[in-house]
């Protein structure tokens, strides 16, 4: 029991005032991308070459969020001089355009559906269905319900059955052989039923784009409500989408 | 138009008969030159058949050709200063015959069909006797006489067998064309009596042509009494001829199933031929004679290995051709000492070093490498034999065999210090025209250039001859003894399938050999290869017969839209859906759970069969995650591949990506600089730490102990961020590329990475001592689904899983990459195989590895960071790379095809062994405690699913 004890004052409380107070993430964490309008075209179409996920549209001078895994790769062939790569981690949109960003992303808060917020501002029960995904979006979703962000001190939960849910979090690229336990799992959540798309694989089929095995956009099944880029996602950005959307 | 190979040469020949001496000697070189070209057209798979019935390039028979090409080119031009230096009777009877010679050997090579294959080889015989008769001396006719009545037997022999073949054909009610490919095909079905009995008479009518005693005796006349070169001829590539005629029906008789019969047949011919070379040659008075008895003993050593089968064949084909290349060099410098001393016995030569120094370099050099002197090829080859002898359980025979060789060695060195150092009357130079001896050196150097660089598709060649029989035989054997199956698939180049196994005992073991259609489960005999078989049926159709639990892997169809093997149809895509293992009784009961489960993980679908509480039996069925990466990889544009690899299991991302790029690496011959080594060995130590300490907790939290549980979910999460600190990716995506890694490890960076450790190792410390040393939660561990060390071995389990069953295999410690080397990693086994045994592993393993990072922390680390390495793969190669990942072995493997494209990329994820140990551990174990073994293994849906 003293040992119990001991530890418990060792470890200390370590869970995040956010949001009351920022946090900063780690220097080298790429968040929200911002996008030079002035970058001469030959930088832009060379970033445009090298990306893996053939996310940037150089004419437009945009990056497709839904699509880009963070790698970083523009950034560093530019030399920062096309893209660059903020820590700001707020980066989850309600709509699927403004998933193209030259470097804004318009207030989630602002743009999520009213309705939600006064069903779900206050208790908000999630099924989670990973359909193919690799496991680290998983785990960074997984991980809210650790000290350090405690998720149900907002009264938010992942349930286990879709029948106590109020919507489904989805992660993956949506292999063939998942997708009617997808939709099953969708059926089963009662109306109204938030639906919300967690990373790059899952908005577009990430980096197994080209597959005939997976799906390449949870919005061609189903109607997404919050779409949450990354490869996978920091857990700040899936509890800043959470929060801005349904609070 | 194959045929113009060798009608060429019978053309020229039969042309050089009518025409003058210098004509001839021309025609000779330009023969052999306008030969060799076309073999190497052939090679390069330019040339076909115009009668395909007939004729066929068979990987033996090309290996053969190539022999024979050139030899026969360098021999000629060797020929042309012979001649000019000895006169010869009837000149153009000598170049014509030569020609036509080249040409039956040429046919004997490439005929496939029985009928003609005898013809050729008898055709040989009818154009090499005049070349014997050449000096027109008593002897040589006398010699010559020999020759041909002794090979006509012979021959006549391998017609009696020839015809009880396709006696065999017939008997057993086979329709199908009498060529050795179709014959192969169709063996099963032959009538094993006859097929038997025509095995034995083609043994000993070819076996007298190739010289194996007793029905040798023809041999060292003819090849004594011929003039140098066509004894090089005779010896370097006749015997090869008649040798190909051996294998080829062994072939058949292999895929008959009767090795059994024919391996020990030869197995004896070969050893009684060796034997009496090795009598023989100890008390040799004539050094052309003893050369031609060392070819008996080579034969010999051919079919002992030929007989042997498996690491046997393949020594075989090494010292096939090394002896050929070697032989030939030889007696063309006894002809070289025959020019200069004018007599063929010992003891007229001596002083050879400083009377005929060249020679002398070429006459020592041949018996350094025709003895198996290491490093040229006879050497690897005999080596190779007398491993295939003593893994198979033949130790009589490879006693004799190595006896024999060592008598033979000594017999032999005895007449070559004789004739090299023995002082003569005179120590006068004698002349040495540099065309008598550069050939020679040519020979002797292609050996040596094959024994260090083997030119990846002529390896290939050489491992296309071994047979399917070997390969699976072999490979229980190593399995059965202890070795481990690394990976096994399937692929296709060039239009066949192929199978390719990597196994591993303390070294790697690569084979490949021709995917038969059906064939008999390795399983059946063997645990191991159970998941490896069922995914080649999955993935090819190709179906082991007598699996035998012969189920999908991950619900699919198969690449080649063939029948599926499992009779699903995959228009519907619940993989679900399917009979399950069940168990029948009153009090019986399933219980099934997912694919979608109450946690927030991935998707799998399990089945227990539970009487009451405890489990009888659990059936996993995974395939919801597939994703079709390993097709993806090879469709996906290069830039890409990198991100593919990386994410078949993001939270073994590192590990993953670092195969990977190991792979590239070592095919496009990328150098990676040792900063960039320990970055990546930190990055791999952080990924295990997050996921066992992750594990730890949740094992914690599923016994209801919760302090440790949330302890641990908070610095799983520190150690992620360790890793974002690297890389900016909390699962250290984009760390490792190709050629290095992406991001540099500066000085603040490990002073920051130095602290946070430093901060953390003792709450990690004391977070798993309070675990470990609660009574409550030793009671749950400790006998929890418990594996035995033999169901461990059987299943094939990995990492952490494995060494819970006392399997101390451990990647970083047996096969070191990255820095591995140069840490000492300990051996974790635990032996009691329960949850206890597997937290412990882990938790020792937590500890160590920490240790091992901040081991690495103090120095600077300098880099080059890359970004996308440039790179070309190396055509026709292949890669397999190792890596200790969190949950075990893990492993990539490329195939690259001739322009460098990637032809096959092959994954396994150590998940792949290990969900069978789950199904194992929950056997008799109460189906609450699923949760706690679930944890206690961790594995990967997608890491499986690919
Ligand atoms: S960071 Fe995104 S946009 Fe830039 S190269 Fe990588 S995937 Fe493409
Ligand atoms: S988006 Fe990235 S992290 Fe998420 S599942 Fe796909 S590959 Fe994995």
């Amino acid at each position: 029991m003293l040992n119990v004890l001991k530890n418990r004052f060792e470890q200390g409380c370590k869970t995040s005032r956010y949001p009351k107070e920022k946090v900063q993430l780690l220097p080298r964490y790429r968040g929200r991308p911002e996008i030079n309008p002035d970058a001469p075209s030959d930088v832009a179409s060379a970033c445009a070459a090298a990306c893996p996920q053939n996310a940037i549209d150089p004419v437009a001078g945009t990056i497709d969020m839904g699509r880009c895994v963070f790698c970083g790769t523009c950034e560093r062939i530019s030399n920062g001089r096309f893209v660059t790569f903020t820590q700001d981690f707020a980066i989850a949109v309600a709509e699927k355009e403004h998933l193209f960003t030259k470097g804004d992303i318009p207030t989630l808060a602002e743009h999520s559906r009213q309705h939600f917020k006064k069903l779900f501002g206050r208790s908000l029960q999630l099924r989670q269905v990973s359909a193919a995904g690799c496991n680290a979006c998983e785990a960074d979703l997984n991980v809210l319900a650790t000290p350090f962000f405690d998720l149900a001190r907002f009264g938010i939960n992942f349930v286990a059955s879709p029948r106590h849910a109020d919507g489904i979090v989805v992660t993956g690229p949506i292999s063939r052989n998942m997708k009617t336990a997808l939709l099953q799992t969708y059926e089963a959540t009662p109306e109204p039923r938030v639906v919300i798309a967690v990373g790059s694989c899952t908005l577009t089929g990430g980096p197994f784009r080209g597959s005939p095995e997976i799906t390449e956009g949870l919005d061609t099944l189903l109607p997404v409500d919050l779409f949450i880029p990354g490869c996978p996602p920091h857990p700040m950005t899936n509890l800043h989408a959470l929060l801005n959307f349904f609070k | 138009m194959l045929e113009i190979v060798f009608l060429i040469p019978f053309l020229t020949g039969a042309g050089a008969f009518f025409l003058p001496n210098k004509i001839g000697r021309c025609l000779l070189v330009l023969t052999g030159a306008i030969h060799l070209i076309l073999s190497v057209m052939i090679w390069a798979g330019r040339l076909t058949p115009i009668f395909p019935e007939y004729f066929a390039v068979t990987p033996e028979g090309l290996l053969s050709l190539l022999v024979i090409s050139l030899l026969f080119f360098l021999i000629s031009i060797y020929t042309i200063a012979y001649l000019k230096a000895s006169d010869i009777h009837a000149e153009n009877i000598f170049t014509g015959s030569m020609l036509l010679f080249l040409s039956t050997m040429t046919m004997v090579t490439l005929s496939d069909h029985i009928m003609v294959m005898w013809i050729a080889i008898e055709a040989t015989t009818l154009a090499s006797a005049p070349l014997i008769y050449t000096h027109r001396t008593a002897a040589s006719l006398e010699a010559t006489w020999k020759y041909v009545l002794i090979c006509s037997v012979g021959i006549a022999m391998a017609l009696l067998g020839s015809v009880l073949v396709t006696v065999a054909m017939d008997v057993g009610k086979v329709d199908a064309p009498i060529s050795f490919t179709a014959m192969t095909d169709v063996a099963k079905k032959m009538d094993p009596m006859w097929l038997k009995a025509g095995f034995v008479f083609i043994l000993v009518g070819y076996g007298t042509k190739m010289g194996l005693a007793p029905m040798h005796t023809w041999l060292p006349d003819a090849h004594s009494e011929a003039p140098s070169p066509a004894s090089a001829l005779l010896s370097g590539v006749l015997l090869n001829c008649a040798y190909l005629g051996i294998f080829k029906t062994n072939k058949i008789m292999h895929a008959a199933g009767l090795a059994d019969f024919s391996g020990p047949i030869l197995i004896v011919f070969g050893l009684i031929s060796i034997m009496a070379a090795a009598t023989f040659i100890l008390k040799q008075t004539e050094y052309k004679r003893m050369l031609a008895y060392s070819s008996i003993e080579n034969m010999g050593i051919i079919a002992f290995g030929t007989g042997i089968g498996g690491l046997g064949a393949y020594g075989a084909m090494i010292c096939l051709i090394h002896h050929s290349l070697i032989k030939s060099s030889l007696f063309l410098t006894s002809g070289n000492i025959l020019l200069g001393f004018g007599s063929r016995l010992i003891e007229h030569t001596g002083n050879l070093v400083n009377r005929m120094p060249k020679t002398f370099v070429a006459f020592f050099g041949g018996f350094a490498g025709i003895s198996g002197f290491p490093p040229f090829g006879i050497f690897i080859g005999e080596l190779l034999i007398i491993i295939g002898a003593f893994r198979t359980g033949n130790y009589v025979g490879a006693g004799f065999f190595i006896l024999s060789l060592c008598v033979i060695f000594a017999g032999f060195a005895n007449n070559v210090m004789k004739i090299s150092f023995d002082t003569s009357d005179t120590t006068i130079r004698i002349k040495e025209e540099a065309s008598l001896v550069w050939p020679q050196y040519a020979l002797l150097l292609t050996s040596l250039v094959l024994c260090f660089w083997m030119p990846d598709t002529l390896h290939q060649t050489i491992i296309h001859a071994v047979n399917f029989d070997d390969f699976s035989t072999q490979a229980v054997e190593i399995v059965s003894r202890g070795g481990k199956v690394v990976q096994l698939f399937a692929f296709q180049a060039n239009g066949t399938f192929r199978l390719m196994a990597v196994l591993r005992t303390d070294v790697l073991l690569v084979a490949a050999c021709d995917a038969p259609e059906t064939y008999p489960a390795l399983t059946a005999k063997c645990e191991p290869f159970h998941m490896f078989e069922r995914e080649i049926a999955e993935q090819y159709g190709i179906r082991p017969e007598g699996h035998p639990w012969l189920k999908m892997v991950r619900y699919h169809a198969n690449c080649r839209s063939v029948d599926d093997v499992f009779g699903n149809d995959y228009t519907e895509d619940i993989p679900g859906r399917y009979d399950y293992y069940s168990v029948a009784g009153d009090e019986i009961h399933e219980v099934a759970v997912g694919p979608v489960h109450a946690g927030v993980i991935e998707p799998g679908h399990f089945r227990f069969n539970c009487i009451g509480e405890r489990v009888l039996n659990l059936e996993i069925q995974l395939g919801y995650q597939h994703r079709g990466a390993e097709d993806l990889l090879l469709k996906a544009d290069r830039k890409r591949i990198a991100f593919i690899a990386e994410n078949i299991a993001g939270d073994t991302s590192v590990g993953h990506s670092l195969c990977h790029a190991q792979a590239m690496e070592a095919l496009s011959g990328i150098q990676t600089d040792d900063g960039s080594k320990i970055i990546r060995t930190i990055g791999l130590e952080l990924e295990r730490i997050a996921n066992h300490v992750g594990d730890l907790g949740a094992l914690s939290g599923d016994v209801a102990f919760l302090p440790p549980a949330n302890y641990c979910g908070r610095m799983r999460g520190d150690f992620l961020n360790m890793s974002l600190l690297m890389c900016g990716n909390r699962f250290g995506k984009g760390l490792v590329r190709p050629g290095g890694v992406r991001f540099p490890m500066n000085d603040d960076n490990r002073r920051d990475l130095t602290a946070r450790i430093r901060e953390l190792k003792p709450h990690v410390k004391h977070t798993i001592d309070l675990l470990f040393s609660t009574s409550s939660v030793r009671s749950r561990f400790e006998g929890c689904g418990t594996v035995s060390r033999s169901d461990a071995e059987k299943l094939g389990l990995v990492g952490p899983a494995g060494r819970a069953c006392s399997i101390p295999y451990d990647v970083r410690r047996c096969f070191p990459t990255e820095h591995y080397g140069q840490l000492d990693i300990p051996e974790n086994a635990e032996p009691t195989g329960d949850v206890w045994a597997r937290a412990k592993v882990r938790a020792d393993e937590v500890m160590q590895s920490i240790a091992f990072i901040e081991s690495l922390l103090p120095d600077p680390v300098e880099t080059e960071i890359i970004d996308m390495a440039d790179m070309a793969l190396a055509p026709d190669s292949f890669v397999v790379t190792l890596n200790e990942a969190w949950r075990g072995e893990l492993s990539h493997c490329i195939l690259t095809d001739g322009a460098g494209g990637i032809l096959r990329y092959k994954v396994k994820d150590p998940s792949f062994h290990n969900w069978n140990g789950l199904s194992m551990s929950l056997r008799n174990t109460g189906i609450s405690d699923f949760p706690l073994n679930n944890k206690s293994y961790n594995l990967s849906y997608c890491g499986f699913d690919l």
